[in-house]
């Protein structure tokens, strides 16, 4: 066999190969197709498979021309006939405007709607993490204190009732930031431990749905007080240096949802 | 509306269609249904039936277009797969009782009955549209085919067990990719590919029984 007998791998291809790709030498895109030339070229040098290329050629020729003849169908006009009635009772004419681009497009929006909002929590989250990197960010002190939410239990009513009470009214909570409440203090040790005060929780601008407080947990952290007034917490009084203690109730996602202020007394 | 109609991709003949839009209907039915009429026929092995089966399918578009799609397939895909539905209803209801022929003379009646009232039409001359098979040997002149070999062909077609007579059908007569048979079969590529591979040695071997002795056949056709 010379050098045109060759697949496209370097190698001669033989009669099982052959066979096994005559029936799609002539389908594009198909292992057949691609090696169309090394097959011939076998074909030419191989009396048997030569045979079978013919019959292969003969084959698919008539099923070409079988298929021509059997594309017009006898009552053709009549079936269109029949079918334009039933469409003009079946479709009544709407705007072009309410039918979507393509059928079945709705699930590829839902799709788009769900990653887009993926897309949101996760930059909120970073965005939220770049600010506790930045010089006057909140210094967490616990990044996930499992001891916070006996805590919350203690506390006159949970972070996320407190949470829920306080976005359905937004005045009371700026008031509520002053009122303070005594608490025990998240590590929840002995007696020796400190007495806290604490506000109520008052939830953040961006926590929109108090649902998503369930599961979330209770973090302490230390603010500055431009990061207070990122918050929409009153900072009357503090100096620009001054930190200020505070709970944070960050949902699953990481967000923080609701904060409130605390003051440890020794 | 008759210029550059075959440009109009199927997807918005469908949504001018769903606002109720005839023509674009009227587009979609002449531009599908010859070969959706050839698989029934290759199916079904009658005219009658195969007219029956190409009606339901386009009632089925107009009823339930809706449930077309696109990122399932092709469109056409989606009708061949209606008529598949049709036809194996019929075959539950009237098993062993669809009329199919059953000589050479009855098969060439229906065949060639179809001969020369080919029309241009809105066909791109074998009805599906999709055009894309390259045939890579030398073109054969009319004259040069025996149109004993193709009564041959029609009827070791009628033979063949149906999985390996719709695979010929839709890849052969409708020159579908192996994908969108897949889609239209509801199985794997591979699966496709291996019945047309072992559809067309069963064809290449009853022609060549069929040439070495005279035949008594008696149709296979319908499972």
């Amino acid at each position: 066999m010379n050098r045109e007998n060759e697949s496209l791998e370097g190698e001669p291809m033989n009669c099982l190969e052959f066979r096994e790709l005559l029936h799609e030498l002539d389908r594009p895109g198909t292992r057949g197709a691609a090696q169309l030339d090394t097959a011939m070229a076998h074909a030419e040098g191989c009396g048997d498979c030569g045979v079978l290329l013919v019959e292969e050629e003969s084959l698919g020729f008539a099923l070409q021309k079988i298929a021509q003849e059997t594309t017009r169908m006898p009552g053709a006009s009549r079936v269109e006939a029949e079918l334009l009635k039933a469409f003009r009772q079946e479709v009544k004419p709407v705007s072009l405007e309410t039918i979507p681009m393509r059928p079945g497009m709705r699930w590829g929006v839902i799709a788009l709607g769900i990653a887009a909002a993926m897309l949101l929590v996760l930059g909120t989250v970073i965005y939220q993490r770049n600010l506790a990197k930045a010089p006057d960010a909140p210094a967490v002190n616990a990044v996930t204190n499992p001891s916070a939410k006996p805590v919350d239990s203690q506390s006159p009513q949970s972070p996320v009732s407190a949470a829920q009470n306080s976005k359905a009214n937004p005045t009371a909570n700026r008031v509520a930031v002053n009122a303070s409440t005594t608490t025990k203090p998240p590590s929840a040790a002995g007696d020796a431990e400190p007495t806290e005060y604490a506000t109520a929780f008052v939830p953040l601008p961006y926590a929109d749905d108090p649902a998503a407080l369930e599961g979330g947990s209770v973090v302490r952290v230390t603010l500055a007080r431009s990061v207070l007034e990122s918050y929409g917490l009153p900072a009357e009084g503090l100096g620009a240096g001054d930190r200020v203690t505070a709970d944070m109730i960050v949902s699953e996602d990481g967000t923080p949802q609701a904060i409130r202020l605390v003051s440890v007394a020794d | 509306m008759a210029i550059g109609v075959e440009t109009i991709d199927d997807a918005v003949l469908l949504r001018r269609m769903l606002a109720g839009d005839e023509d674009s209907f009227t587009l979609l039915y002449r531009r599908k249904h010859p070969a959706i009429y050839r698989f029934a026929l290759h199916m079904s092995g009658n005219s009658g039936v195969a007219e029956d089966v190409t009606q339901e399918v386009f009632m089925t578009l107009i009823r339930d277009a809706k449930r077309f799609d696109p990122a399932l397939g092709t469109l056409g895909g989606f009708l061949f797969g209606i008529a598949r539905n049709h036809l194996r209803r019929r075959w539950d209801q009237d098993r062993g009782a669809v009329p199919l022929p059953g000589t050479a003379e009855e098969l060439d009646a229906i065949m060639l009955s179809h001969v020369g009232r080919r029309n241009g039409g809105l066909s791109n001359g074998n009805g599906n549209g999709n055009g894309h098979h390259v045939a890579p040997f030398p073109d054969h002149s009319d004259e040069l085919v025996s149109r004993e070999n193709i009564r041959r062909v029609r009827q070791a077609i009628a033979t063949l067990p149906e999985n390996y007579r719709e695979v010929v059908v839709l890849c052969e007569m409708d020159e579908m990719s192996y994908e969108d048979a897949a889609a239209v079969l509801e199985c794997p590529i591979g699966t496709v590919r291996s019945r047309l591979h072992r559809a067309k040695s069963m064809l290449t071997e009853k022609l060549r029984e069929a040439e070495h002795s005279p035949v008594s056949r008696k149709s296979a056709v319908g499972r």
